[in-house]
C-alpha cells in the first residue's frame, strides 16, 4: 500500500480505493445475506429446482446460439457485401436493443398468439386451421423464449462484430481475398476467427441479460434460476437461502467471465488500432442478394419493426380510450435524467478504475468484480445493497446529519451505477488497451506526473470508447427495473416503473404509451450507437 | 352504486371548505405492492377530501426489506399489499406495529384482520375458476374438481408459484391436509393442457383459443377484460365459477390489506387513510372500479360481481393461509407442477 502511494499519485490511489470499497460493498452485502440462518442448501436442490437449472442452461445455450450465429453473420454480410437495403439494415440491426426483454415477451405473445393480428390474418387468408387450434406454435415455451430473447439481445453480438470487421477490415480481409478466399470460405476461415473476441465479449453480455431476466421467462413459462431464488425469498421466507443460490449463480458467472479474459481486455483490438477504411464491399447479385437482404431484414422486422408497430397501435388505441396523465411528462423527464446521470457516473468511474489499473498495476480484479454486479440477479443485488446502504445511513446519522441515504436519489444512483459499472470498466479498458504502453513511458520521460498523464494522455484516448459505453449504460438504465423500482424515492416514477407496474397487474397494454416511449428513447440512443460504429 | 359513491362528497366538500385552513396540511407515505394505478382514484379522492397528501412508492416485492434497512429513519407510514402472506412477512421482519382503532374494529370483522390487529384487510379478491362457456356445462364446481379425471388435458394455469396460486394451494392444504393437497395438485398437474405460463388473463385467452377448458384466475380480470374491446372476445368465451370446498368451505378469498409501519412519522394520517379506505364511499369505489369485493358489510359488489352469484367466502382464517404458503410452495416443487403435463 505505501509503495502504491509513494510510486503513484496519492489522489489517484485514494480515488481508486474509495471506488474499490464502493464496488466491493454489494458483494459484502451479499455475503452477509448468505451468512444469515436459513433453510435452503444451494447444493441440495429438489428435482423441480434442478429442472429450473436445466432449463436456464438450455435457455442460455439457445440465446448464445441465436445471438452468436445471427449476430456475427449479419455483421459480416453488412460489412463485406453490398446488397439492396444494406445501408438501412446495417443501422436497423442495432434497434432490437431498444426493447426491454419483458416488454418484448408481452408484445410478441400479443402479436403472434391465437387472438393476435398475425394469426387473425392467417385465418382471414386461409380460414381456420384444419383440425382447429392455432396456426402458429405457442411462443409461451422454451423455444419461444429463446427466439424472443435471442432476437432482442442480438445487437450485443452484432455491434462489436460490426466494429471489428470494419476496423480490421482492409488488412486481413483484403489480404485473404488476394489469396483467393471467397464467400463462405472467407467467412469461416477469416471472419469467424477474427470475430471470436467480439462474439465472446458481446455474447457474455447477452447471456448475462438472459440469466438476469425474470419477467419475460416467467411469462413465457420457462423455469429459471431467478424464479427459484425469488420463490425461496418470497414464498418460503428464506432470504439467506435465496442469497446462497444467487451467490452460486454469481460464481458460475465468474467462471464464465474467466473463459477468455483476453477477449475482454482487447487482445485483438490492439492490432485494430489503425483506423483504415472499411473493406471493399463485394456486391451480391440475384438470389444471393435477395437472400442476404431477407436474412438481415428478418431480425430487424421480428426483433424491432413488427413489435414496435404493434406497441404503437396498442398505445394509440389506449390513447383514444383514455387521456394521457400529466405525470407521463414528469416520468419522461425522470427517465432521461436518470439515464444521463447513471451513464455519466458509470463512464467516469470506469475511466478512473481503468486508469488507476494501468498506472498503478493495482486493483487488477476490480474490473471483474464490477462485471459481477452486472451478473448478479438484479433483485438480489439490490437486496444485498440495502444493508450496505443502511450502514452508510447509520454513519451519516452518527455524524448528526439529518439525511437519509436509502430512499434518496443518491442510493438509487449508487445501486444503478454498481449494476452497470462493468460496462464502463470494460469499455474504458478496451479503449485504453489500444494506446501502446510505451506512450506512458515517453510521457513520463517528459516529466508528466500521474495526474497529468491521466488527464492529458489517457483521458483523450479513452473518450471514444466511453461514448459507446455511455450509450449502452444509458439504454440499460432507461430499461432497468429492479434497482430503480426498489430504491427510488417516494413519488419518483420513470417510464419503466410505470410500464412495469401496469404489466405486474397483468395489464401491460395500459402501460403501452410508457412502453412505446421507452422503446423510442432507447432506439434513438441505439441509432447514435450505430452511427458511432 | 353511483349514488353510494357520490353521496359523501358533498358533506366532505363542505367539510373541506370549512376545515381546509386547519387541515389542509400533512402527508402520509405509502409503500405499496399494489399497482398504484388501481388505487390512485381512491388516493386522489382522499387527498381532495382531507387535504392530506399521499406519497407513494410501488414495487412488486421487497418493500418490507427496504423498511428494515431504513430502520427507525424510515419514511414509510403504511405498507399496502395484495396478499396476506406478504403482510405476515413484514410483521415477522419487525417493521410494523399493531394499531388499536375502535373505528376500524367496528367495521372490519375479526377474520379480516390480523392477530392483535397486526394487519387490516381493505378489499377482497376471490380466486375463481374460468371455464369455457361451450365446453363446460357445470353450474357449480368444487376446488377439488379441478383434479378430476374428466378434466384430463383441459386445464390451463399460470405459474404455480405465483402468490395467487400458492394462496389457493394454502387454502386447499387447510381443507384437505398436506397429503390431500398433494394428491389434488398431482391430479391438477396431470390434467394440465400445457406448461403453466402467462397470467390470469391468459387463462381466459387460452380457453377462448380452444387450448383448454378450465383454469384458476381472479374474478376481477374478467371485469377488466369485458371493458376492453380487444379482449371482449376472450371474456365472452368464458364463464366464471366461484368454487367451494368439498367439506363445505366457501370460495377462497385473499385480501389487499395494510400494516402500519413501526416507525411511522405520520401515524395519525395513516390511520385516517385506512379508516377512509374502509368508509362506505371508498369501499364502493373498490367494488365499482376494480371489481373487488368490499370488506365492509352492507356494501354491495358491483353489477359484474353480482352477476357471478353471491360470494360465500371461505372462513379459513387468513393467518392460516399465510402460514401455509411455505408448505404450498414446497408442494408445487414436489409435485413438479410447473413442469407441465409431462416431464
Amino acid at each position: 500500500m505505501t509503495r502504491l502511494l509513494r510510486r503513484h499519485g496519492i489522489l489517484l490511489a485514494a480515488a481508486g480505493l474509495v471506488l474499490a470499497a464502493l464496488v466491493v460493498a454489494p458483494g459484502l452485502g451479499l455475503l452477509w445475506r448468505m451468512a444469515q440462518p436459513g433453510a435452503a442448501n444451494p447444493f441440495a436442490l429438489s428435482a423441480t429446482q434442478m429442472h429450473a437449472v436445466k432449463e436456464t442452461f438450455q435457455l442460455l445455450l439457445g440465446v448464445a446460439l441465436v445471438t452468436g450465429i445471427l449476430g456475427v453473420s449479419t455483421a459480416w454480410l453488412v460489412s463485406v457485401h453490398e446488397f439492396p437495403g444494406r445501408r438501412w439494415l446495417e443501422i436497423g440491426l442495432v434497434l432490437p436493443l431498444a426493447f426491454p426483454t419483458y416488454l418484448a415477451a408481452y408484445v410478441a405473445v400479443d402479436l403472434f398468439d391465437f387472438f393476435g393480428p398475425v394469426q387473425g390474418m392467417l385465418r382471414a387468408m386461409f380460414g381456420p386451421k384444419p383440425g382447429g387450434g392455432p396456426w402458429l406454435p405457442d411462443l409461451r415455451s422454451l423455444p419461444g423464449a429463446v427466439a424472443i430473447l435471442g432476437l432482442v439481445l442480438l445487437p450485443y453480438v452484432y455491434i462489436p462484430c460490426r466494429i471489428l470487421f470494419s476496423r480490421t477490415g482492409r488488412n486481413v480481409i483484403e489480404a485473404a481475398r488476394l489469396l483467393g478466399a471467397r464467400g463462405a470460405g472467407l467467412f469461416f476461415r477469416i471472419g469467424l476467427p477474427i470475430a471470436r473476441p467480439a462474439i465472446l465479449a458481446g455474447g457474455v453480455l447477452a447471456l448475462l441479460e438472459a440469466l438476469n431476466d425474470l419477467g419475460a421467462v416467467e411469462y413465457l413459462g420457462v423455469s429459471s434460476l431467478s424464479a427459484v431464488i425469488r420463490d425461496l425469498w418470497i414464498n418460503r421466507n428464506d432470504m439467506a437461502g435465496a442469497a446462497r443460490l444467487a451467490g452460486l449463480m454469481v460464481l458460475l458467472v465468474a467462471a464464465l467471465l474467466m473463459i477468455d479474459p483476453r477477449a475482454r481486455t482487447g487482445e485483438s483490438q490492439r492490432q485494430a488500432k489503425d483506423h483504415t477504411t472499411e473493406p471493399r464491399r463485394v456486391p451480391l447479385a440475384g438470389l444471393a442478394a435477395l437472400a442476404a437482404t431477407l436474412f438481415c431484414a428478418l431480425p430487424v422486422l421480428l426483433g424491432f419493426a413488427l413489435p414496435a408497430l404493434h406497441l404503437g397501435s396498442r398505445a394509440l388505441a389506449y390513447l383514444g380510450a383514455q387521456q394521457v396523465d400529466s405525470e407521463l411528462f414528469a416520468a419522461m423527464a425522470s427517465t432521461l435524467a436518470l439515464g444521463l446521470s447513471v451513464s455519466l457516473i458509470v463512464v467516469a468511474t470506469g475511466a478512473i478504475i481503468a486508469i488507476a489499473q494501468r498506472t498503478s498495476g493495482g486493483f487488477s480484479r476490480l474490473g471483474t468484480i464490477a462485471m459481477l454486479g452486472y451478473a448478479t440477479p438484479a433483485t438480489v443485488l439490490v437486496l444485498a445493497m440495502m444493508p450496505v446502504i443502511g450502514l452508510i445511513d447509520g454513519g451519516v446519522a452518527r455524524l448528526g446529519l439529518p439525511f437519509l441515504f436509502i430512499g434518496s436519489s443518491a442510493a438509487m444512483l449508487y445501486a444503478l451505477a454498481a449494476r452497470f459499472l462493468g460496462i464502463g470498466t470494460t469499455q474504458a479498458n478496451l479503449a485504453l488497451a489500444r494506446l501502446p504502453t510505451n506512450v506512458d513511458a515517453v510521457a513520463r520521460i517528459h516529466g508528466l506526473g500521474d495526474m497529468a498523464l491521466a488527464w492529458r494522455i489517457h483521458r483523450p484516448a479513452i473518450a471514444p470508447g466511453l461514448k459507446l459505453g455511455a450509450l449502452l449504460v444509458f439504454i440499460d438504465t432507461v430499461k432497468e427495473l429492479p434497482a430503480t423500482l426498489l430504491l427510488r424515492p417516494l413519488n419518483f416514477e420513470t417510464l419503466a416503473t410505470r410500464a412495469y407496474s401496469k404489466a405486474s397487474a397483468g395489464l401491460f397494454e395500459h402501460g403501452a404509451v410508457d412502453s412505446l416511449l421507452i422503446v423510442a428513447i432507447s432506439a434513438m440512443a441505439a441509432l447514435l450507437l450505430s452511427r458511432r460504429s | 352504486m353511483i349514488r353510494l359513491t357520490r353521496r359523501p362528497i358533498l358533506p366532505a366538500l363542505l367539510a373541506l371548505a370549512f376545515a381546509a385552513p386547519a387541515f389542509a396540511q400533512g402527508e402520509v407515505n405509502l409503500y405499496t405492492h399494489r399497482e398504484p394505478g388501481l388505487i390512485k382514484p381512491l388516493l386522489d379522492r382522499f387527498t381532495a377530501e382531507t387535504g392530506v397528501k399521499v406519497n407513494v412508492v410501488f414495487a412488486a416485492n421487497g418493500l418490507a426489506e427496504r423498511m428494515q434497512s431504513e430502520g427507525e429513519r424510515s419514511p414509510a407510514d403504511l405498507l399496502l399489499s395484495v396478499d396476506v402472506a406478504t403482510l405476515n412477512q413484514a410483521i415477522a421482519l419487525g417493521v410494523t406495529q399493531p394499531v388499536a382503532s375502535p373505528a376500524l374494529e367496528n367495521v372490519v370483522p375479526p377474520h379480516l384482520r390480523g392477530t392483535d390487529n397486526g394487519w387490516w384487510a381493505v378489499s377482497l379478491r376471490a380466486r375463481a375458476y374460468y371455464v369455457s362457456r361451450d365446453r363446460v356445462k357445470d353450474a357449480t364446481l368444487t376446488y377439488e374438481d379441478l383434479a378430476s379425471p374428466r378434466f384430463r388435458g383441459r386445464v390451463c394455469s399460470r405459474d404455480g408459484l405465483h402468490p395467487y396460486n400458492t394462496s389457493l394451494i394454502s387454502a386447499v392444504i387447510a381443507h384437505n391436509g398436506e397429503a390431500g393437497a398433494e394428491e389434488w395438485l398431482k391430479g391438477v398437474r396431470a390434467n394440465l393442457a400445457k406448461k403453466p405460463s402467462g397470467g390470469d388473463r391468459d387463462v381466459a385467452k387460452d380457453i377462448a383459443a380452444g387450448l383448454c377448458d378450465i383454469g384458476p384466475a381472479n374474478t376481477y380480470y374478467m371485469g377488466l377484460m369485458a371493458k376492453d374491446p380487444a379482449q371482449k372476445a376472450w371474456a365472452e368465451a368464458v364463464r366464471v365459477i366461484l368454487p367451494t370446498f368439498r367439506d363445505g368451505g366457501g370460495t377462497h378469498v385473499n385480501i389487499s390489506g395494510v400494516v402500519f409501519a413501526k416507525h411511522a412519522k405520520n401515524k395519525a394520517n395513516a390511520q385516517r387513510l385506512v379508516e377512509w379506505l374502509l368508509s362506505p364511499a371508498a369501499q364502493a369505489i373498490y367494488a365499482e372500479q376494480n371489481h373487488e369485493y368490499p370488506v365492509l358489510a352492507g356494501i354491495e359488489p358491483n353489477d359484474f360481481l353480482k352477476s357471478l352469484g353471491t360470494l360465500k367466502a371461505d372462513r379459513t382464517p387468513l393467518e392460516t393461509i399465510g402460514k401455509n404458503r411455505k408448505a404450498a410452495s414446497e408442494l408445487v416443487d414436489k409435485v413438479g407442477f410447473n413442469l407441465g403435463p409431462q416431464s
